[in-house]
């Protein structure tokens, strides 16, 4: 035992005796002018920079209520309400999703959080169990008038704006599920593209003349000018079509009905649309052809 | 067609074995001799373990055990040069030892503690130990200084210090090489002892293979490196060297535990637990009959700073290392870990920017990596020697997310054998053959094969007295079991002048390459609601690299480090999204980043003081699009400032990464330039020494991907002592 108080005690005092050279070696240096220059500098510095504590809680955003219709299809994973920068969107940089909706109920209010931006189309997007999202199962859209083709805009200004009452009306019947039906075929086009022509978007919608957007399945975005001839697939509900055409979208024009520039006739001198009909969900309609009229 | 394979990479080792045997058989013969010696620190005339003892123009070399000595076996008779280098100590050298048949030469090196790290002798950059001032390209160390310092466990968060090294959540950037691709495939190489440590699957790196406590340094090439170490060393190196076996019976022990201070703003705060971490760590070596052991074991757990952070994880070595005689060296290592990791990809919004989406809550990942590698080294004489690797790497992880449960088992077998030759004292010869079997069984890519067959060959000869001349190529051939092919001619060249005793110039000219990893070609799943699909037909991606640089060293408290680079992407394997929320990897980009970078090290004011700082300026340009590459940032800058007295050591470090000015996945998203300053105080005593680090000291807020906010401020205390 008393070997043990003896190192304990030898380490004391070896402790003791660094303690105080480091004491004495402080002092020596802050007695040093020359040492005063770098400590001053340090100060200064310290002082002279605002603190910058980077990212900051988001204040501003929208927020409103969405109101269900119809039944929940019991494929229902998630519904989510997604704000889109530009519409369509051409990739998912262009959207910004929400937190998931309650499901089975009536209607639930929503908030999302975002710095400042303009979204061009606020939408709410359902997903089917064991798939991944598709931000073009859309089944319901904000619009603030009775113009069902127009989303309305919704601009956050600045970081402490809370855009309220943005209100959405999810039809669930409009839920999309997932099927190996297509329509398939070839755009021909006539003329000169316009300058501003960025993409084209095939569509079909079972009433004609559609109601609105709600009414219309969408394609994926196909380049623009293209040469005389390109190949499309839609995927598509089963069911009976009788408008399939193309979007133009231009960027210097917003989307609406004059955006439509080709229709599918079956013979061209027809003055309704073809109407195609899909019967199950595992069809293939093929030499559904479509020519772009410029 | 995989039999075949198979057969082919087994029958190409056997062939490499005959020859190289065919080639050493002149091994011994005439009467050898010995040196032994020992080395120590002059100021505290401490025994220094670990010292690289080198023969000048031979390939012999060895290293100081824990008592600081040293023999080399097995020498011709002649007249020799011994270089003796450690980090953190001026280099000692002695001409003219004088081996004589069946005598033993005695040699003692009393080494200068350097205030400043500068002449640090390298093991990868030409897969041989180095000087730095001899390597045609940009080397960063980190040392075990850094690591004490730092008072990190995992390397990733220590390479974050190094000049010319950002990381973009757990993909290491060098001079902004990788950018961010989800996890998926890494244009850095990792080694562990020189051995690649990378899963067949993913293809990229994991740091918590090994904690900072069980490693010795790390070295950074920056760089094309694929003309010596093949596939993924597109944009650089990391090569982690383990710590060594001795003989002396040692033991180290560390605890540390640290707390997380509350967020910086009230909406943030998610929970009122104390949100807390620690970790133990032990190792010991010594020496039973003719080996060398050390054996290390560490727990680590954290609560996590965000939700779904929380980890806890068990970390192994061993190593073992036996000297049969002075010609033939054999080690074995093997290095584990098993854990359980919370994951959170994204925050839920920018107002609960430390949450998860809801639905997430609880998602997380199990996993286990083993690494085991056995190493021989075989001195055929003076001038030649062979190094033969076999190794296996296995990696095991399986998620269980809300949406998805899915696993994966990658198991990789390696091999290489490697011949240096001094040809004269102007020549150097390294040559080798490198050959990996990946065989994957992943619920994220199904069942796979991958098989690289490469040879390699690299001359360093003196042009003239001061000037140096790298010439080097390597071959790898890749066969893939749905019948892909692809092989690749990776060149190099080197230059450097020692234009003066304290002024190095250099140049170097490489090409690199890397192959799609089998997540980027095949993976086929839905990964937190975004559909993956697979894109078999990608082609490897490959760079050029071309570096000047200048290297000044007027005193041993003034370091100065100056390069200009240029990096030429082609093929670059980029995850592209679509609006469906659908990814795919495919070659899109044609790039280009060129920049700028130095580090300067000095030590003032009574040399108590050392600063190092180190600063990398990019341009990183996606040539296709006339834009900016994704997830690089233009400026890079490091501080580190230390004050050492006696048993103290106060230090501040600073890191600032400029704002990523273009994202994949949420541009709208706020981003902001990285600002970390971190504070450490370390007190020695005895056998202990006793550390604090303030991190993150103002808690800058800010993300390196989108909607991960990067770890706010903690406090760290940590216990730790050899015995």
């Amino acid at each position: 035992m008393s070997e043990v108080f003896r190192i304990i005690g030898k380490n004391l005092v070896q402790f003791w005796d660094e303690v105080f050279s480091f004491a004495t070696g402080l002092q020596r240096i802050i007695l040093m002018k020359r040492f005063y220059f770098p400590i001053i500098l340090t100060v200064l510095i310290f002082f002279s920079c605002k603190i910058d504590t980077g990212i900051e809680p988001t204040q501003s955003g929208f927020r409103g209520t969405v109101h269900f219709i119809n039944d929940w299809p019991e494929q229902t994973d998630q519904v989510i309400v997604v704000a889109a920068t530009k519409f369509p969107p051409a990739t998912i940089t262009d959207i910004i999703l929400g937190d998931p909706l309650p499901l089975g109920v009536d209607s639930a209010s929503y908030q999302i959080f975002n710095p400042p931006a303009e979204f061009a189309a606020v939408g709410v997007v359902w997903k089917e169990k064991d798939q991944p999202w598709d931000v073009t199962n859309i089944i319901g859209i904000y619009f603030p008038t009775d113009n069902k083709f127009s989303p309305g805009v919704v601009k956050i200004k600045n970081r402490k704006t809370v855009v309220d009452s943005i209100d959405i009306v999810a039809d669930l019947s409009k839920a999309k599920l997932k099927v190996e039906s297509t329509i398939a075929g070839k755009l021909h086009v006539n003329g000169p593209w316009p300058d501003d022509a960025t993409s084209v978007l095939v569509i079909a919608s079972q009433s004609f003349p559609p109601a609105g957007l709600l009414d219309v399945a969408f394609g994926q975005p196909i380049p623009a000018k293209f040469d005389s001839t390109q190949s499309y697939n839609l995927s598509v509900q089963p069911g009976k079509y009788k408008l399939i055409g193309c979007l133009i979208l231009q960027s210097n024009s917003p989307l609406g009905l004059e955006s439509l520039k080709g229709i599918y006739f079956k013979r061209p001198t027809d003055f309704f649309p073809g109407v195609v009909t899909v019967p199950t969900d595992t069809s293939k309609i093929t030499n559904i052809d479509i020519t772009i009229n410029f | 067609m995989i039999k075949q394979n198979r057969i082919l990479v087994n029958q190409t080792i056997i062939s490499l074995l005959i020859a190289f045997s065919f080639f050493s058989s002149n091994a011994s013969g005439q009467p050898r001799g010995m040196i032994n010696g020992s080395v120590n620190d002059k100021a505290t005339g401490e025994a220094l373990p670990g010292v690289n003892v080198l023969i000048a123009g031979t390939v012999l070399g060895t290293t100081t055990d824990l008592d600081g000595k040293f023999s080399i076996h097995h020498l011709p008779p002649g007249t020799y040069t011994l270089k003796v280098s450690m980090i953190g100590y001026e280099i000692a050298q002695q001409k003219n030892v004088v081996v004589l048949p069946d005598k033993t030469t005695t040699l003692h090196f009393d080494l200068v503690e350097s205030v400043i790290e500068t002449q640090e002798i390298l093991v990868t950059a030409n897969k041989r130990r180095q000087s730095i001032q001899d390597t045609p390209n940009s080397i960063g160390v980190l040392t075990a200084r850094d690591f004490r310092e730092k008072n990190q466990v995992y390397l990733d968060k220590l390479l974050a210090y190094a000049s010319g090294v950002n990381f973009i959540g757990t993909q290491v950037n060098i001079r902004g090489s990788s950018g961010f691709s989800y996890g998926a495939g890494s244009r850095v190489l990792m080694l562990v002892d020189g051995v690649p440590v990378m899963p067949g699957d993913s293809g990229d790196i994991k740091w918590d293979l090994i904690p900072a406590t069980q490693v010795d340094h790390v070295e950074i090439i920056k760089g094309a490196g694929s003309a010596l170490y093949g596939g993924s060393a597109l944009g650089g190196v990391v090569n982690i060297i383990t710590k060594e076996a001795s003989s002396r019976p040692t033991t180290n022990l560390r605890f540390s535990a640290g707390v997380y201070d509350k967020p910086a703003y009230p909406e943030w705060q998610w929970t009122d637990r104390l949100l807390h971490y620690d970790d133990v760590d032990v190792d010991h070596t010594r020496r039973i009959g003719k080996s060398d052991i050390f054996f290390a074991l560490g727990r680590h757990q954290s609560t996590g700073y965000r939700q779904n952070n929380n980890n806890q994880s068990l970390n192994g070595s061993f190593k073992i290392h036996t000297r049969f005689n002075g010609q033939h060296n054999l080690t074995f290592s093997t290095n584990f870990q098993a854990g359980k990791w919370g994951s959170g990809l994204m925050w839920r919004d920018q107002r609960h920017a430390l949450e998860v989406s809801p639905e997430a809550v609880g998602d997380y990942v199990v996993s286990n990596k083993v690494s085991t590698n056995a190493f021989h080294h075989y001195v055929a004489n003076k001038n030649f020697s062979i190094k033969t690797r076999i190794s296996y790497f296995r990696n095991y992880w399986k998620n269980y997310f809300h949406d998805n449960i899915t696993g994966s088992i990658a198991n990789r077998y390696g091999a290489e054998i490697q011949g240096d030759l001094q040809v004269s004292d102007e020549n150097f010869i390294t040559f080798g053959s490198e050959e990996s079997w990946d065989h994957v069984n992943s619920g994220l890519v199904g069942i796979h094969d991958q098989y690289v067959l490469s040879g390699y060959v690299q001359n360093e000869r003196k042009l003239i007295t001061n000037v140096l001349l790298t010439l080097g190529a390597r071959y790898d051939y890749q066969f893939v079991d749905v019948g892909l092919n692809d092989s690749e001619w990776s060149p190099k060249l080197g230059l450097v002048w020692h234009a003066q005793s304290d002024l190095t110039f250099r140049a170097s000219s490489g090409r690199g390459f890397r192959a799609a990893s089998m997540s980027e070609r095949f993976s086929d799943s839905i990964y937190s609601g975004l559909r993956i699909v697979p894109n078999v037909n990608l082609k490897s991606e490959t760079a050029w690299s071309h570096e000047i640089g200048v290297n000044y060293v007027p005193t041993p408290y003034f370091y100065l480090d100056v390069a200009a680079f240029v990096s030429d992407y082609y093929n670059l394997i980029e995850p592209e999204p679509d609006k469906t929320q659908t990814v795919q990897f495919i070659n899109v980009t044609r790039a280009r980043i060129s920049g700028v970078e130095t580090n300067l090290k000095f030590s003032p004011w009574f040399h108590n003081f050392s600063f190092d700082i180190g600063y990398t300026y990019m341009n990183p340009q996606d040539l296709d699009l006339n834009e900016v590459l994704a997830y690089r940032s233009r400026h890079l800058l490091t501080f580190s400032g230390t004050w050492s007295y006696s048993f103290l050591d106060f230090g501040v470090d600073y890191r600032y990464v400029g704002r990523i000015e273009k994202v994949k996945l949420y541009p709208m998203d706020d981003r902001v330039a990285q600002k970390v300053m971190d504070l450490h105080l370390a007190l020695r005593y005895g056998i202990w020494t006793f550390s604090t680090n303030v991190n993150n000291l103002f808690n800058h807020n800010h993300t390196q991907m989108e909607r991960t906010i990067m770890p706010i401020r903690h406090y760290v205390a940590t216990v730790s002592a050899t015995f």
